[in-house]
């Protein structure tokens, strides 16, 4: 179907507004220069380096084996327009607005959707917060107790001016462009950025978190995080993505980058719970040093189209890297995840499960690599994969990979499809429960793995809310 | 060698000569629910149906020619003068059919050498299995016409 | 299974199969592939023109697709396929009897216990020499029944309807490339029918034997096996040890018919210059049963993955894989099942073994198609790494399409452990005993599924490559 869109979709190649073309015919090296106005030398030169990194990079196809099972025509490129800040205004729709010269407020402004408002208000816990509407980061707001501890919480383009080595020093180290195409393109044309920085031993009490939000169809943008935990530092951070139902395609092709110094504990989790219509690409990679804890969660519950890159680097022994992942698909949505474990150091640990219930006809990939370095002896990496198909059309592909070029390690995979256990729904059913109720009891057993393991209770809450409703849905 | 005659029962449909009208004939596995159930007192929406997709001359006997047709790809097949539609995606790997060939009356999938029967869709080679759909087809003049279904 | 062999009683320590016999061949085509290469194949086997155009079509689709970039290291395969004799053709005919082989030939089998293994009481015995069947023999009980065990070649003259209906559905040339290679140019290998209801209890063997320097061999074999039959097949391949790279691409097509079972095994033990690049593959109907067990301990390079396609209800397809990956050698190897009808099991349990430089790879694919309900699968892969240099890896597909179907694969990767070895040793045992026991103690839940001779064998060939493998 949305190959479908896609083919009528170029029948209006034009967009409104601004007049700007839709797809990248029309983004060149020009287009890099004017998004990096008013950035330091050594950005705008990383961001042309990514550029040209990104046209000698071929579009990857099916052939491609990571792309084996999502066709790039899904990510609907050429039905959106790429307009980041500076060019056709933070929205990138060609609306206008204020381009980006200063860090953002620290007050939410008027105007901005509800939808935006609750992502980063309401009953969401948090000392810091930052707002991404469109292409551009539009409120950021850090509790005074933390700022004067010396956390850093602002806009990645404000970060690089006001600290510039912090930022030089990290960025495009955890996701280079030359990992692949859309690497790359985020590299040169990244917009909505966040840098978080925690220093040294500070402790975060509560966790940091982050709302992006789309408001139209047809928009492209290119958000991007950098975090930086510092030696003994603890944080937690917490990127939600929202937007209202779109009648056509919108994309995000965004970029993650954690860096947990020596015995720091990270958490980063991604929830994405996009509306319907938006095409969700992210590629991620955590590096631990020492004895550092970097954990992930990555929930994919909205878009019509998301492709999940997550990738842990153990640099130091000791390290550890719990990595979870949860997805409920329904409708006809589209989720490919791949994700990396790779063990460079020795003496470090990594513990992966990614869960996902799928209904009606919807595809569900899990491509999962456990690399072991040579000379990484004692390593112990685990790796799980679990599918519960629900309904008839549904599909799911599972490749659960080991590479292993070390002897003395633990490794072991395990990868699983199958059904609600028709016994157990029997006998729920016999005790006279509801169809729904039995159902959504057997789907939490299921997801209670993950959830038990995610010490963040308010995310765990959002997550049961959000779980019952597509449930819900189904059944009405 | 059992070499299947094109023309088996239930496979009717995707097949013309000539200028021979096609009757309705069952649609192959997999044929829409909504207009494949269609009685004989539908003909005239049957007909209405019908497509140009390609003139006569661009698929000469013992060739494969691929069009697309409402975003669908369709490989027309020429055997033996008889003209065949079927989806153009092979059920192995979703290679499209009309790059390959066809050889002792079937058509052969050019990337790994599946095999299907033109008329009925059905696979007879690994390694596809599953069938691909067919399409009722028929010969106007010099005009090859399409009805998807 | 033999628990306390010593290594004494086995004398060799090098590959026991490196020996050359002398003779002289009566035709040996010119190196490299070319069209007439496989026009004077086919006119030095009469064949009928179908077959002729067979080959010089599967030529054109082996001349355009690329290299595999996946597997193992191809990189210097065209040099060797370059300078490789495709056809060598050891004497005029087929002998049905053993005396009459030539005895250079013969020498070559008694030394490797061929026609030991055939009073042994195997059901029948054919042997490869170079590129074509020196010598095929059934027992006569079995070819009452209707069984017909019998080169390739001459099915194809004497079963021609039997033979085109089957040949080359199962794995058409277009496949992949060795396949398409192997279509082009392949000779030798065995046809085998088993008719309804007949079940040959004892085993059918083929023996494949390289002898020349820079020989690609090309063996096809076809078998079907009709309604509720049952026989069982046992391969064994070797080749002397020369400096320069040795080929082998065998194409194995089986047809497993309703209710029958079928069991392919092979002992795959080349020298360690050969690239071993096979495609196996079984179609299997209502409520049949297919076995692959499959021994890859020789070869520089193997590329192997023997599959079951499900294709009737209640089906059954099982693959045992041991890979032993020495130094300089590398197994990819593993197995694939495709489930497209309802109630289809599978099972795969494969097991590896890495040491010095050797890499294991499982590679794999389960898939279930959708309509292929209450289809079950599952997969068990074990890895065990004798040295910090060895490799292993796991690549297993696995793309479920049925929600009412029901899939596991586990693997786990470990290294030989020092407690245990320990152990051993302060119970009598030297270092080397003790890790041989071991790995004879991982590969037993497949070794214990052979006949009694090859599981012998089969620790004995372990018990040699582990030779100076520890300390």
């Amino acid at each position: 179907m949305a190959e479908a869109a896609g083919v009528m979709g170029t029948e209006t190649a034009v967009a409104e507004g601004a007049g700007r073309a839709k797809g990248l015919e029309g983004v060149d090296r020009a287009t890099v220069e004017r998004v990096s106005a008013g950035e330091p030398n050594w950005l705008r030169e990383a961001r042309l380096a990514a550029w040209d990194v990104f046209e000698a990079t071929p579009m990857p196809t099916t052939k491609l084996e990571e792309w084996r099972y999502t066709e790039v025509s899904k990510l609907a490129l050429d039905e959106v327009v790429f307009a980041p800040v500076g060019l056709g205004g933070p929205s990138g729709n060609g609306k206008g607005g204020v381009v980006s010269a200063a860090s953002p407020p620290a007050t939410v402004p008027d105007g901005v959707a509800e939808g935006a408002r609750e992502l980063v208000h309401g009953d969401r816990e948090a000392v810091g917060r930052m707002l991404q509407v469109g292409g551009a980061m539009v409120y950021a707001a850090l509790d005074e107790e933390y700022a004067a501890k010396g956390v850093i919480l602002t806009d990645l383009a404000t970060a690089a001016r006001e600290h510039p080595e912090l930022v030089r020093e990290h960025l495009g180290r955890a996701v280079a462009p030359e990992a692949g195409k859309f690497q790359a393109l985020n590299g040169a044309l990244w917009s909505a950025g966040v840098f978080l920085y925690v220093p040294r031993g500070v402790r975060l009490e509560r966790p940091i978190r982050v709302g992006r939000w789309i408001d139209d169809p047809g928009e492209a943008v290119l958000p991007r995080t950098l975090i930086v935990a510092g030696e003994g530092s603890q944080v937690a951070y917490i990127d939600e993505f929202g937007s209202p139902d779109l009648d056509a395609p919108a994309l995000s092709i965004g970029a993650v980058e954690v860096f947990a110094g020596q015995g720091a504990q990270v958490q980063y989790v991604g929830l994405q719970r996009w509306g319907r219509g938006v095409r969700h690409v992210s590629q991620q990679r955590t590096i631990a040093q020492r004895e550092a804890n970097l954990d992930t969660l990555v929930v994919n519950l909205g878009a019509s189209v998301a492709r999940i890159d997550m990738a842990a680097s153990l640099e130091g022994p000791g390290a550890r890297s719990d990595m979870l992942g949860l997805y409920f698909a329904h409708d006809d949505q589209h989720f490919d995840h791949n994700t990396r474990q790779d063990h460079v150091s020795a003496h470090a640990t990594s513990d992966l499960l990614y869960k996902g219930a799928l209904y009606d006809a919807t595809r569900v990939i899990f491509r999962g690599l456990i690399k072991v370095f040579p000379g990484a002896q004692r390593t112990d990496a685990y790796q799980t994969n679990r599918n519960l198909l629900l309904s008839g059309n549904a599909r799911a592909d599972s490749l659960p990979n080991l590479e292993i070029e070390a002897d003395d390690v633990r490794c072991s995979h395990g990868a699983t499809v199958g059904q609600l256990d028709a016994e157990e729904m029997f006998y729920l059913r016999s005790r006279g429960m509801s169809k729904e109720d039995a159902e959504r009891l057997v789907i939490f057993g299921f997801f209670g793995e993950v959830l038990e393991r995610l010490p963040l209770p308010g995310v765990v809450e959002e997550l049961r809310e959000a779980i019952t409703q597509k449930i819900r849905w189904h059944h009405v | 060698m059992s070499e299947e005659a094109p023309t088996t029962a239930g496979a009717g449909g995707n097949r013309a000569v000539g200028g021979d009208r096609a009757a309705g004939g069952d649609r192959a596995a997999g044929g829409d629910r909504a207009v494949g159930t269609a009685t004989a007192g539908d003909v005239s929406a049957e007909t209405s149906a019908y497509t140009r997709v390609a003139s006569l001359d661009e698929v000469p006997e013992g060739t494969l020619f691929g069009v697309v047709m409402d975003g669908h790809r369709v490989c027309l097949a020429n055997v033996d003068g008889e003209i065949y539609a079927l989806q153009d995606n092979c059920s192995h790997q979703d290679f499209p059919l009309s790059a390959g060939c066809i050889e002792d009356g079937r058509i052969e999938c050019a990337w790994h050498g599946a095999r299907f029967d033109p008329a009925s869709g059905r696979a007879v080679a690994l390694p596809a299995i599953r069938p691909v759909k067919t399409f009722d087809v028929r010969v106007d003049g010099d005009d090859v016409l399409v009805d998807l279904g | 299974m033999p628990q306390n062999e010593t290594l004494e009683a086995l004398d060799l320590d090098t590959y026991k199969y490196d020996f050359i016999t002398a003779g002289k061949p009566v035709f040996k085509a010119r190196p490299g592939l070319d069209e007439e290469i496989v026009r004077q194949i086919s006119a030095h086997k009469d064949e009928p023109e179908w077959m002729l155009n067979f080959r010089l079509k599967a030529l054109k689709i082996y001349e355009s697709k690329p290299m595999p970039k996946w597997g193992g290291d191809l990189s210097a395969l065209q040099d060797t396929l370059d300078q490789i004799y495709f056809y060598i053709r050891p004497q005029d005919r087929m002998e049905r009897s053993w005396d009459d082989v030539p005895q250079e030939i013969k020498d070559t089998f008694e030394k490797l216990g061929i026609p030991e293994a055939e009073r042994k009481g195997l059901a029948g015995v054919g042997a490869q020499y170079e590129s074509e069947m020196v010598y095929h023999s059934l027992k006569k009980e079995w070819e009452d029944k209707g069984v017909i065990f019998d080169s390739i070649e001459d099915g194809l003259k004497n079963h021609p309807e039997l033979f085109r209906e089957h040949f080359a559905t199962v794995i058409p040339p277009g496949d992949n490339k060795f396949a398409a290679m192997n279509s082009a140019v392949w000779s030798g290998g065995s046809f085998v029918y088993i008719p309804k209801g007949v079940k040959v209890e004892i085993p059918l063997q083929a023996y494949f034997r390289v002898n020349a320097e820079r020989m690609g061999q090309f063996e096809r074999t076809l078998i079907i096996v009709d309604e509720g039959a049952e026989a069982q097949y046992i391969e064994g391949c070797t080749a002397p040890v020369y400096s320069t790279e040795s080929f082998h691409s065998g194409v194995i097509e089986i047809i497993v018919k309703p209710n029958a079972r079928f069991r392919y095994v092979t002992i795959q033990n080349w020298s360690h210059n050969m690239y071993n690049l096979v495609t196996q593959r079984a179609v299997v109907h209502e409520n049949a049963k297919m076995e692959w067990l499959d021994g890859n301990l020789g070869s520089k390079l193997t590329m192997k993955y023997p599959s079951c396609y499900l294709v009737g209800e209640g089906a059954n397809g099982e693959i045992l894989s041991i890979a032993y990956a020495g130094p300089g050698q590398h197994q990819d190897t593993g197995g694939k099942v495709i489930h497209a009808a309802p109630r289809t099991t599978s099972q795969i349990v494969s097991k590896s073994i890495s040491r010095g430089s050797g890499r294991a790879s499982y590679r794999g694919l389960c898939k279930v198609y959708e309509g292929a309900t209450g289809a079950k699968s599952n997969v068990e892969c074990d890895a065990l790494l004798l040295d910090e240099d060895a490799r292993t890896d796991t690549f297993p597909y696995i793309e479920i399409e049925e929600h009412t179907a029901s899939v596991g694969h586990e693997a786990t990767v470990s290294k030989i452990g020092d407690e245990q070895i320990f152990y051993l040793m302060s119970r009598g045992l030297s270092e080397a005993e003790a890790a041989a026991m071991i790995v004879r103690g991982f590969i037993e839940p497949i070794a214990k599924q052979l006949p009694l001779e090859y599981a012998v064998e089969l620790n004995r060939l372990i018990e040699l490559e582990m030779e100076g493998s520890v300390g």
